[in-house]
C-alpha cells in the first residue's frame, strides 16, 4: 500500500481528469478502442500472411482496393452491407426485447420467398407499388416465420433459441423444395426460382456498380427501428420486458403484446433483408441464396453493441471483410482458410474490445456511493 | 473484559469516482468484544469492512491486526488471518447441501476424492464447540433464511474465524430469527470470538454490542461504550439531527370503503390440499392505513399480487373504488388510481439497467405528457425525473445514472417518488423500508402519512411490526394465508407477536 499512499494530489487530479473526459466521451473512446482492435487483428493477420509466404502489404492493399478502391468494389461492399444490416437489426431488436432470435437466416429466406411470389407472379403493377408489395410480402413472411417460434414461447414456454435455430433448417429445406418444383420456371433445367419481373426490381443508385436502392432503404429502416426502440412507448415497453420481465408486469405492461410486437419486428426485419437481397441483387432464389447473412447478423449486432451507430459500422466492417477477402484471395492468392482465420481474429478482437470498454465504463461511470 | 486491541484502522481513506466513501477513518476494535458499526446507508460501514476483508483497497491508510501491520488485504489472506465475513446476500449455492456448501473450496485430505465424511465430523465438532445445531444433509433451498445465515456463520467459524464481520445481518430475518441470531452471537462472543456488527438499527445495536462506532458520510463521528450512551444520542449522532420516534397522526374521518376483499382463496398448484390464501376478507376505508402484519412467507406476497392484478384468485371477489376488479389487469388498476410499491425493489419495482429517468416513467410512459403522438417526450421526461430526484431527495449525480448504481435507500426513493407523483387514490405498499436506514425510513413513513392526510387509502403489508404499529390505524394479522386477527395499533406488541406466530390455533 505504501506506493499508493505516496500518490500526492496532482496525479490524482490528472487521473480524475482522464476519468471525467472518458465519462463525457464514452462513445469516442469506445470507437477508438474498436479501431485499435481491428488494427491489432490485421497486424496479426498480416504476420500470418507473411508466414504463408505472401507479401502482407500486397494482401492488405487488395483488401482495401477490392472493397473501397474502385467504384464496382465500393458498390459491392455496400450491397453486401444491406442484408447484413437487416439481420443485425433483427437480432438487436429481439435481444433488447428479451427474445433470443438466432433464426434470421430462416426468416430472411422466407422473406425472399414472399418477395419472389409477389415479384414474379403478379404482373401489370406500377413499379413503385410492385416494389412496395414485394417488401411487404417479405416482411410478412419473415414475421410469420419468427412468429412460429414466438408463439411456441409465449403459449408453451418453449425455448426460442432452439426453435428459431431449428426453423432455419426447415426454411432452408423448404426453399430447396420450392425451387425444385413449385416455384421453378417450367422451362428451366436449373433448380432456381422464377425471376422477378422488372417492375419489382430495385433501381441501381450508383451507375456501373451493383449498388441498389435497398441501401438507402436499409439506412432509413435503421433510423426508424432505433426511433421505435428508444423514442416510442411500445419500444419502451419492449425494452422494459427485455430488461426485467417481472418489473414490466408490475408496471402494468402487457408482456404478451410487447413480445408479439418484438416478434413481428424481428422477423419482419430479417424478411425485409431477404426481400432486398432478392429485389436488388439476385432477382431469383438459388440454392445458397443467403451467404450466412442471418448468422453474420448476430456477430454484427454483438460487435456493434446493439447501438445504432455501432451496428452500422460493424455491418460495414463485415461487408468490407467479406468483399475485401474475396479480392485478397483472387489478387494476392491468400488461401481461403487463412482468410477465415483473419476474419475470426477481427471478430474476436472487436468483441474483446467491447468487454474492455464495458469494464472501462464501469470504472468511469460506476462508483456506488 | 480484556482491553487488548485486536484490530486497528489508521487514517483509512477511500474514494470512488465522485464520492469520498471513507474520510480518514481511525478506529480500534478490542479483542473479544462485539463492536457495532452504526450508520445510515452510504455512511461507509460496509466499505470499511470490505477493505478489511480485501474486496476493496484503501487509497491510503493502514490496518494493524494483533499489533502487526496487515497488508495485501485479499479475501484469501483475510481468511488465513482468521477474519470471516457474512455478507448481506448469502454466498450459498441453493441446490447444494449444507455440508457441500461449507466445504466448498476446502482442499480435500485425499484428492481427488471429496471425502465428505471426513469433513462432516470436523464440521460437527466445530458446530458442537460453538453450540450450533445443524442438519448437514438438507439442501440450502429447503432451509429458512435464518438457518442459512447460521450456516454462513458456521462456514466462517469452520474456516477458523476469530473475527466475524456481519453486514446488516438482520435485514433478511424475522424478529424471532433476529433474536435467535443475537443469542448465537452472544454465545460465540463468550467463547472468545470478536464480532463486528454492521447495522443501521439502533435497537439491535443497543441490544448486543459492547462498543459502538457511529459513521456518517464517510466520517467516523464517535465511538462510545454502550453503557455510556442512549438510543437517543446514537440516533442524533447517526443522522446528524434529532429524529422522530413517534409520529403524530392527524385525526381523519374514514370515508367510504375503497378496497373490499371478499372471501379470497388462492390454491397452490403444487399441492392441491394446500392454500396459499384462505377465505381472506377485509375492507379498507378511504383515508385509512390498514396494516397487514405477519411473519414473512405467510401469504403476503400472494395477497399483494392478487390485489395488484398480477395474479388471479382461485375464488372470491375484489372490488376497488366500488367496482368489481377481480378480472382487471394491472394496467387497468393503475389507471384507476392504484399505486403499488412492491417488496423487492430490485426485481419488481425497478429495471436496474434503466436510467433513473426511464424508471420514473415505467408505468406512465404512454400517457400524456410523457408521450405525445407517437413519441416519448424526452425533455418532459427528463424534467419530471429531475423534479423527482429533487423533491424526493435521491442522491445521484444525474438522472442518467442506471438505478443499479444507486444505494438501496435511493432506489426506494425513486420508487416512492414515482408512485407518489402519480395520480393515486389507493396505495398498496409492501415492505416499504426494507433495508433502509433511519433517515430514509423516517422519510418514507412521513410520505405515507402525508398521503393519508390527503385522503389516500393505504394498505401496508410489512413484516416489520414496529412499522405497522407506528403507521396503521388498524392491524390485520396474517398467518398461513389466513387473517387470524384484527387489532388496533395500541395493542401490545407481544400480543400481536403471538398472533403472528399462529397462537390462535391450539
Amino acid at each position: 500500500m505504501s506506493e499508493l499512499s505516496t500518490t500526492s494530489n496532482t496525479p490524482t487530479l490528472i487521473k480524475e481528469r482522464i476519468i471525467l473526459f472518458a465519462r463525457k466521451n464514452m462513445g469516442l473512446v469506445s470507437t477508438l478502442i474498436s479501431i485499435m482492435a481491428i488494427g491489432l487483428a490485421l497486424l496479426i493477420g498480416g504476420i500470418l500472411i507473411a508466414f504463408a509466404g505472401i507479401d502482407p502489404f500486397d494482401a492488405i492493399t487488395y483488401l482495401v482496393k477490392g472493397s473501397f478502391g474502385n467504384r464496382y468494389g465500393f458498390g459491392e461492399t455496400l450491397t453486401r452491407f444491406v442484408p447484413l444490416l437487416f439481420c443485425s437489426l433483427s437480432f438487436a431488436i429481439a435481444h433488447k426485447s428479451g427474445f433470443f432470435n438466432v433464426g434470421a437466416e430462416g426468416q430472411l429466406l422466407m422473406g425472399a420467398v414472399g418477395a419472389v411470389l409477389v415479384g414474379a407472379y403478379i404482373d401489370g403493377l406500377h413499379p413503385v407499388l410492385h416494389v412496395l408489395l414485394c417488401i411487404i410480402a417479405g416482411v410478412i413472411f419473415g414475421a410469420i416465420w419468427a412468429g412460429i417460434a414466438g408463439f411456441l414461447k409465449i403459449f408453451l414456454g418453449s425455448d426460442e433459441l432452439i426453435n428459431t435455430m431449428m426453423l432455419n433448417y426447415v426454411a432452408i429445406l423448404l426453399v430447396d423444395y420450392l425451387i425444385h418444383g413449385p416455384i421453378k420456371p417450367p422451362e428451366s433445367y436449373l433448380y432456381v426460382s422464377e425471376t422477378i419481373l422488372p417492375s419489382a426490381k430495385l433501381p441501381i443508385i450508383l451507375s456501373k456498380s451493383p449498388l441498389h436502392l435497398g441501401f438507402i432503404i436499409s439506412l432509413v429502416v435503421t433510423a426508424v427501428v432505433f426511433y421505435i426502440i428508444y423514442r416510442t412507448p411500445i419500444g419502451f415497453q419492449m425494452r422494459t420486458v427485455g430488461a426485467n420481465r417481472r418489473a414490466a408486469s408490475y408496471a402494468g405492461i402487457n408482456i404478451v403484446w410487447a413480445t408479439i410486437v418484438a416478434l413481428i419486428t424481428t422477423g419482419g426485419l430479417a424478411g425485409m433483408g431477404g426481400a432486398m437481397e432478392l429485389m436488388g441483387t439476385q432477382f431469383k432464389i438459388v440454392n445458397g441464396f443467403s451467404a450466412g447473412y442471418g448468422y453474420d447478423g448476430i456477430g454484427v449486432a454483438v460487435m456493434g453493441r446493439y447501438h445504432p451507430i455501432g451496428i452500422l459500422l460493424a455491418a460495414l466492417l463485415f461487408a468490407v471483410i467479406r468483399v475485401g477477402m474475396g479480392a485478397m484471395q483472387r489478387g494476392a492468392g491468400v488461401p481461403f482458410p487463412l482468410l477465415n482465420v483473419i476474419q475470426g481474429l477481427i471478430i474476436i478482437f472487436v468483441i474483446a474490445s467491447g468487454y474492455l470498454t464495458n469494464r472501462l465504463s464501469e470504472t468511469v461511470i460506476g462508483g456506488r456511493a | 473484559m480484556s482491553e487488548e486491541i485486536y484490530l486497528s484502522f489508521r487514517n483509512i481513506r477511500k474514494s470512488f469516482p465522485g464520492v469520498i466513501a471513507l474520510d480518514d477513518i481511525s478506529l480500534e476494535i478490542y479483542k473479544g468484544q462485539i463492536h457495532a458499526l452504526l450508520g445510515e446507508n452510504g455512511a461507509g460501514k460496509s466499505t470499511l469492512m470490505n477493505i478489511l476483508y480485501g474486496l476493496y483497497h484503501q487509497d491510503s491508510g493502514e490496518i494493524f491486526l494483533s499489533g502487526e501491520k496487515y497488508e495485501q488485504n485479499t479475501p484469501k489472506n483475510a481468511i488465513r488471518h482468521g477474519i470471516g465475513m457474512i455478507h448481506q446476500h448469502f454466498m450459498l449455492i441453493p441446490n447444494f447441501t449444507v455440508l457441500e456448501n461449507i466445504i466448498l473450496g476446502q482442499p480435500s485430505p485425499k484428492p481427488p476424492k471429496l471425502e465428505k465424511e471426513y469433513f462432516r465430523n470436523e464440521i460437527l465438532n466445530v458446530a458442537k464447540k460453538f453450540g450450533i445445531t445443524v442438519d448437514l444433509d438438507l439442501l440450502i433451498e429447503e432451509i429458512s433464511v435464518g438457518m442459512q445465515q447460521k450456516i454462513e456463520i458456521l462456514k466462517a467459524l469452520y474456516k477458523g474465524a476469530e473475527l466475524l464481520i456481519l453486514d446488516e445481518p438482520t435485514s433478511v430475518l424475522t424478529p424471532q430469527e433476529s433474536q435467535e441470531l443475537f443469542k448465537m452471537l452472544t454465545a460465540l462472543n463468550k467463547k472468545g470470538t470478536t464480532i463486528i456488527f454492521i447495522s443501521h438499527k439502533l435497537k439491535e445495536v443497543m441490544q448486543i454490542s459492547d462498543r459502538i462506532s457511529v459513521l456518517r458520510d464517510g466520517k467516523l463521528i464517535s465511538t462510545v461504550n454502550k453503557s455510556e450512551t442512549t438510543p437517543h444520542e446514537l440516533s442524533r449522532l447517526m443522522v446528524g439531527r434529532e429524529i422522530i420516534t413517534q409520529y403524530s397522526k392527524a385525526e381523519i374521518k374514514i370515508g367510504e370503503e375503497i378496497l373490499i376483499l371478499d372471501d379470497i382463496t388462492l390454491g397452490d398448484h403444487h399441492n392441491q390440499h394446500r392454500h396459499l390464501l384462505k377465505n381472506v376478507s377485509f375492507k379498507v376505508g378511504q383515508g385509512e392505513i390498514v396494516g397487514i402484519a405477519g411473519v414473512d412467507e405467510n401469504g403476503q406476497k400472494e395477497l399483494a399480487e392478487i390485489i395488484s392484478g398480477l395474479r388471479k384468485p382461485t375464488s372470491g371477489k375484489i372490488s376497488m373504488f366500488g367496482k368489481d376488479v377481480t378480472h382487471c389487469t394491472t394496467r387497468q388498476l393503475i389507471e384507476m388510481g392504484m399505486s403499488y410499491i412492491p417488496a423487492d425493489r430490485r426485481n419488481q419495482g425497478l429495471v436496474l439497467d434503466f436510467k433513473i429517468s426511464e424508471n420514473a416513467i415505467l408505468e406512465t410512459h404512454y400517457q400524456k405528457p410523457f408521450t405525445r403522438g407517437l413519441s416519448l417526450q424526452r425533455k418532459v421526461i427528463d424534467k419530471f425525473a429531475n423534479e423527482l430526484i429533487q423533491e424526493y431527495d435521491v442522491r445521484t449525480p444525474s438522472i442518467n445514472v442506471p438505478v443499479k448504481n444507486l444505494s438501496g435507500g435511493n432506489q426506494q426513493k425513486v420508487i416512492v417518488g414515482r408512485e407518489f407523483l402519480k395520480k393515486n387514490h389507493f396505495l398498496l405498499v409492501m415492505q416499504p423500508t426494507w433495508g433502509l436506514d433511519v433517515g430514509a425510513i423516517e422519510y418514507v413513513h412521513k410520505k405515507l402519512l402525508e398521503a393519508r392526510e390527503k385522503g389516500v387509502t393505504i394498505l401496508l403489508i410489512s413484516t416489520d411490526l414496529e412499522e405497522v404499529r407506528k403507521l396503521s390505524d388498524r392491524i390485520l394479522v396474517i398467518y398461513e394465508g389466513e387473517i387470524v386477527g384484527e387489532v388496533d395499533s395500541s395493542t401490545d406488541i407481544e400480543e400481536i407477536g403471538l398472533l403472528m406466530a399462529g397462537s390462535h390455533k391450539h
